[in-house]
């Protein structure tokens, strides 16, 4: 072989070499895309959302919500080549597992019996997490946060009717979670459970003006749901709702009594003080946590406000 | 090169020319857009079917399965490659949704390593997985201790080499430099803080891995991290507690020092320092309670017992409305005029003088009396009280803020940044003035220039304290004896700051305002409203701004200028503009592809004479309608466009905006410089078009969106700005002052992380 040959055919062997990857054929991108947001999904279905945040995507979005979203959106660019592929059944299935993560039960039950429809293979598992979620949407239908009270029939003063009906959420959900102890469902329960606790000690320190030792049971619901949740992730928000209970009743009081009146009394002025300072310098001195910022403002606001008290009447 | 007046015209002729030559711009087509185009759909093949079985085994969480159908995946792409059909691009996705499938948490983490090895791997999909690996906390946590160490290499580093680099040209300097350098480095070392703030984050992130894997086999080497650095942290704790429970102390603050000692002893209980400072605020409050109780204290006999009857006379015309304490007053003093109970008489003389309106004699009275000996008089402390009360004496106060204000700014023009002292580095005092004896050398050489410039030279803080001091002053006697005189001090003030609208309530307080300057004032104070109003971001508020610009300056023409922008505003603003410029269209071909808005590719080929795109682009304006501009009649881009308004189905409105968001976060994932903006309302118009809502109601003013999507060529043009690899900056450093001139690598410090602010 003469020489310029030789060169040609080893020019070629270079150029091969360092040619890319073929591009790969676009009539698979539909379905490439979808499993890169299931496989997105499905990492993050067995995340412990009760005790962490949930994740977020690299958009920056809650992952479930963004993957319900990114979901949609391929069924609006892709939706023939889609069910085409027959993907109809783990698209809806992959929808559930979103919407029952953004509380949508009823939703993610709906998604879940399409899946089943669409895909035999997948409907045991679609069936049973359906009627998981028709469970979580049914406790969820006593309602008992505030606002939903109020849209309702306005909110009741009735503390025992209330208690029960927050005992009985709690029972049905406690339910869903003895039943689906070791999977994700669990902390969804739970992450449901703590917020009927919260809704409870909500509606008691709403109602503490109005029942008979009201300022006493408010504060003991929201110890009961910070002892209660110690580890769930709003555990700072929890405190810092006791601490803002105890500076509104500090603020009452002061209001009541003015410190320069005879009936002020600075013992338990001290104790309220104490008590909110104390809870607030707990949460401030956590590192990391938004909360933080919250509770060392509220602090500060709180210590101005003990300052308006003469020195004889409080000392700190 | 000189230039004849026949070529300059010769010239200027040619340019017209050429101008006149731009191609004129072709009307604007019936429609932008394409019909829809339909498509047909290939039947599935098995690698769709290996791909449902995939995701059907990974959703329900069957390994087993998963890794079947993986191998099945594997062996299409085998087969395509050996035929050298193309790949189905599906593999990568699919080694990692198996993964995904794994129980095991952290094999998730370990395959990715692995998956992240195959050079065959879609760059989407390694820049996520990428990603995700980098917010492990076990990854973040050993960043950021990197990063604490990092940051300490470069201290030490700089303070070595930035001395010996300014030295290049007065290399006698360099002992001294040097020197100097190296102690501060030093001092720095002695009065740093126990645990960095990289180590802090590095901390959080630790626990956090503990708490999410407290079985990994990591957590061996991380629990005793966790523990020396939450003992650390701890005594940071306790340092900055003592550290601000020590400045109270020094400050006369006693409660203060009290709760700050308090929290130092609840971090360490026990600490000898914290205990000291305690018991000293608790001594201190003692000695405060006692000085109290002498002016609660009370005898339990007759307290007019012994004294002369004109005490009780006394007493009583103070309380009876009718009573005359003047009589009462002297008679006292004449009673006895040396006694003890005289400073009361003169008391109340000054008490009376202020209620005649004598305030001037009733301060001077009072000062008499507070200047009196403490233990001899019983109305000495409530006089002095009073005096020095800022709140009641206000000219006093004002007058002496105004004197501070004054040395302050003599100590400024001498001392310049030192004029509040050197800077406190926790060492003891001489140590700290030997440090800035050399600055401070230097910075007094300066002082002919800041005498120069201290006209335009900006406010110093004690003057806003004496402004607040003129302001208590003119509220509580605006017509008295020092008025006018806070008043101008206020009114200089306000307008060396720019402060038209202060200026103009300052000067039209006034007794007798001059109204040409008064008319001068509103406009400029009308002008300040408006400036304000113009970078209000929000909406509503800006247009409340506008309105209340004609309300205030009723006639001014910035209230005719306010007016017209808010007309032209609620015009605009109204109307949503999510605008997808033509160079975003141009980067994006699957957006204004047939999938996609459809639009006819003449449009942006680059030649005006059949129509062409607008810079503005494409522009969704709420409901289902588009806006689309198109390059004006003139050819030129940047003249303003022709726009025509087109509607949408919402089948093809979905899809677009499906487009849109898919195609901007997947080029965000590539590019992070390609950053996709937040805004609610956008998300909110995008969410209600995937549902076919998007024309069923009419946004409000704070639903509006007016996010522009934008190319990154548009934004960073063709050249962008890349951080350097290298650690190191090249400095160069050239002063006049020192007569120094040198050059030196600068070790850059790791930056800090955006959520910093959660540490400090």
């Amino acid at each position: 072989m003469r020489l310029p040959t030789r060169l040609a055919a080893l020019l070629v062997i270079g150029l091969a070499a360092c040619a890319s990857s073929p591009e790969p054929d676009p009539r698979y991108r539909p379905a490439e895309n979808v499993l890169e947001v299931i496989a997105v999904l499905r990492r993050h279905v067995p995340d412990d959302t009760y005790r962490f945040e949930p994740a977020q995507d690299f958009t920056g979005r809650n992952v479930y919500r963004s993957t319900l979203l990114r979901l949609e959106s391929m069924e609006h660019i892709h939706g023939e080549s889609l069910r085409a592929a027959q993907m109809d059944g783990v698209v809806a299935f992959a929808k559930g597992r979103a919407l029952e993560r953004v509380r949508a039960y009823d939703l993610a039950a709906d998604a879940y019996l399409l899946a089943a429809e669409s895909d035999p293979e997948l409907a045991p598992e679609a069936r049973q997490s359906a009627d998981i979620c028709l469970s979580l949407e049914a406790a969820r239908g006593l309602a008992v946060g505030l606002d939903d009270l109020a849209d309702q029939s306005g909110v009741p003063t009735d503390a025992e009717s209330m208690l029960a009906r927050y005992e009985e959420r709690s029972r049905q959900l406690e339910d869903v979670r003895h039943a689906t102890r070791g999977s994700h469902f669990e902390f969804v329960a739970e992450e449901e459970i703590e917020r009927t606790d919260a809704a409870r000690a909500e509606y008691f320190v709403a109602m503490r003006q109005i029942l008979p030792s009201g300022d006493v049971r408010a504060a003991a619901e929201l110890e009961r749901l910070v002892t209660r949740h110690r580890t769930s992730k709003y555990a700072n928000r929890h405190v810092l709702e006791l601490a803002q209970l105890y500076e509104a009743i500090a603020v009452e009081y002061v209001d009541a009594h003015p410190p320069e009146s005879i009936s002020f009394d600075p013992i338990r002025f001290q104790e309220l003080i104490d008590s909110t300072s104390r809870l607030y310098e707990v949460v401030a001195s956590q590192d990391g946590k938004p909360e933080r910022l919250e509770a060392s403002r509220r602090l500060e606001a709180f210590l101005a406000f003990a300052l308006r008290v003469d020195r004889d009447r409080f000392t700190r | 090169m000189t230039v004849s007046r026949a070529e300059a015209i010769g010239l200027a002729l040619l340019a017209a020319l050429l101008g006149g030559c731009q191609t004129p711009g072709g009307a604007p087509p019936d429609s932008a857009f394409h019909p829809a185009a339909t498509y047909r759909v290939p039947p599935p093949d098995v690698a769709d079917q290996t791909a449902v079985d995939l995701a059907r085994a990974a959703l329900v969480g069957n390994e087993a399965e998963a890794e079947r159908a993986l191998r099945r995946m594997n062996a299409i792409e085998t087969v395509l490659d050996a035929t050298e059909e193309k790949p189905t691009g599906m593999l990568g996705v699919s080694i990692d949704l198996r993964n995904a499938a794994f129980a095991d948490r952290r094999s998730y983490r370990r395959a990715t390593d692995t998956l992240l090895d195959r050079r065959d791997l879609d760059p989407v999909l390694r820049a996520r997985l990428e990603q995700f690996q980098d917010a492990d906390p076990l990854e973040l946590a050993d960043d950021r201790a990197r990063d604490s160490l990092m940051i300490e290499i470069a201290r030490a580093f700089n303070a070595f080499v930035e001395p010996v680099g300014k030295s290049l040209a007065t290399s006698q300097l360099a002992p001294y430099r040097l020197g100097q350098s190296l102690a501060r480095y030093a001092v720095h070392v002695y009065t740093r803080e126990p645990i960095s703030l990289q180590r802090r984050q590095a901390l959080v992130h630790w626990k956090e891995f503990l708490k999410r894997h407290p079985d990994a086999p990591e957590a061996t080497r991380v629990e005793p991290e966790v523990d020396t650095t939450e003992q650390r942290l701890v005594l940071a704790h306790r340092d900055r507690a003592l550290r601000v429970a020590e400045k109270a102390l020094d400050l006369g603050k006693t409660r203060l020092a009290l709760v700050y000692s308090d929290r130092a002893l609840r971090w360490v209980p026990e600490d000898r320092r914290a205990t000291e400072v305690r018991d000293e605020a608790a001594a201190r409050l003692i000695e405060i309670r006692d000085a109290q109780q002498r002016s609660i204290q009370a005898g339990t006999g007759d307290p007019f017992h012994g004294q002369p009857e004109a005490v009780r006379e006394l007493a009583v015309a103070l309380l009876l409305p009718q009573g005359d304490p003047t009589h009462a007053a002297r008679r006292l003093r004449e009673a006895d005029p040396k006694g003890p109970l005289a400073d009361e008489s003169r008391f109340v003389d000054a008490m009376l003088l202020g209620e005649a309106g004598e305030t001037t004699e009733m301060w001077q009275q009072l000062e008499r009396l507070a200047d009196s000996d403490g233990d001899a008089s019983n109305m000495q402390r409530h006089a002095e009280r009073l005096f020095n009360d800022p709140n009641r004496n206000t000219w006093q106060a004002f007058a002496d803020a105004r004197a501070r204000n004054r040395w302050d700014r003599f100590k400024w023009v001498l001392l310049g940044p030192f004029s509040d002292g050197i800077p406190d580095r926790g060492l003891p005092g001489p140590l700290e003035w030997v440090f800035d004896a050399p600055a401070l050398a230097e910075h007094i050489g300066g002082a002919p220039m800041r005498l120069i410039n201290l006209p335009w030279a900006k406010a110093l803080p004690s003057a806003r304290v004496t402004a607040t001091a003129a302001r208590n002053h003119l509220a509580r006697d605006p017509r008295g004896p020092g008025s006018d005189s806070a008043r101008a001090w206020l009114e200089r003030y306000e307008k060396n700051r720019g402060n038209w609208i202060g200026a103009l309530r300052a000067v039209e307080a006034g007794p007798d305002p001059d109204i040409s300057e008064m008319a001068t004032l509103r406009e400029r104070a009308a002008y300040q409203y408006l400036d304000a109003a113009t970078r209000e971001p929000n909406f509503a508020l800006r247009m409340g701004m506008y309105k209340q610009v004609g309300q205030i300056y009723p006639g001014s023409a910035a209230a005719r200028q306010a007016g017209r922008l808010a007309r032209d505003e609620a015009d605009e603003v109204t109307v949503q503009a999510i605008r997808l410029s033509r160079g975003f269209l141009e980067e994006n071909e699957e957006i204004t592809g047939p999938r996609g808005l459809g639009l006819r590719p003449e449009l942006l080929d680059g030649n005006p004479a059949n129509a062409e795109l607008h810079p503005d682009g494409v522009t969704l304006v709420g409901s289902q309608i588009v806006r689309v501009s198109f390059v004006g009649p003139s050819g030129d881009e940047d003249d303003p466009p022709e726009r025509t308004h087109e509607i949408l189905s919402d089948e093809q409105l979905g899809r677009v905006v499906s487009l849109v968001e898919e195609v901007s976060y997947r080029n965000m994932l590539l590019d992070p410089l390609d950053e996709v903006g937040v805004d609610a309302p956008r998300d909110y118009y995008f969410e209600r078009a995937r549902l076919g809502l998007a024309g069923t109601t009419k946004p409000r003013s704070g639903e509006i969106s007016q996010y522009t999507y934008q190319g990154v060529r548009e934004r960073y043009g063709m050249v962008r700005h890349r951080e350097s690899i290298l650690p190191f900056d090249l400095v160069f450093h050239g002063s006049l002052s020192t007569l120094s001139l040198g050059a030196f690598p600068r070790m850059r410090e790791p930056k800090e992380t955006p959520d910093a602010f959660l540490y400090r």
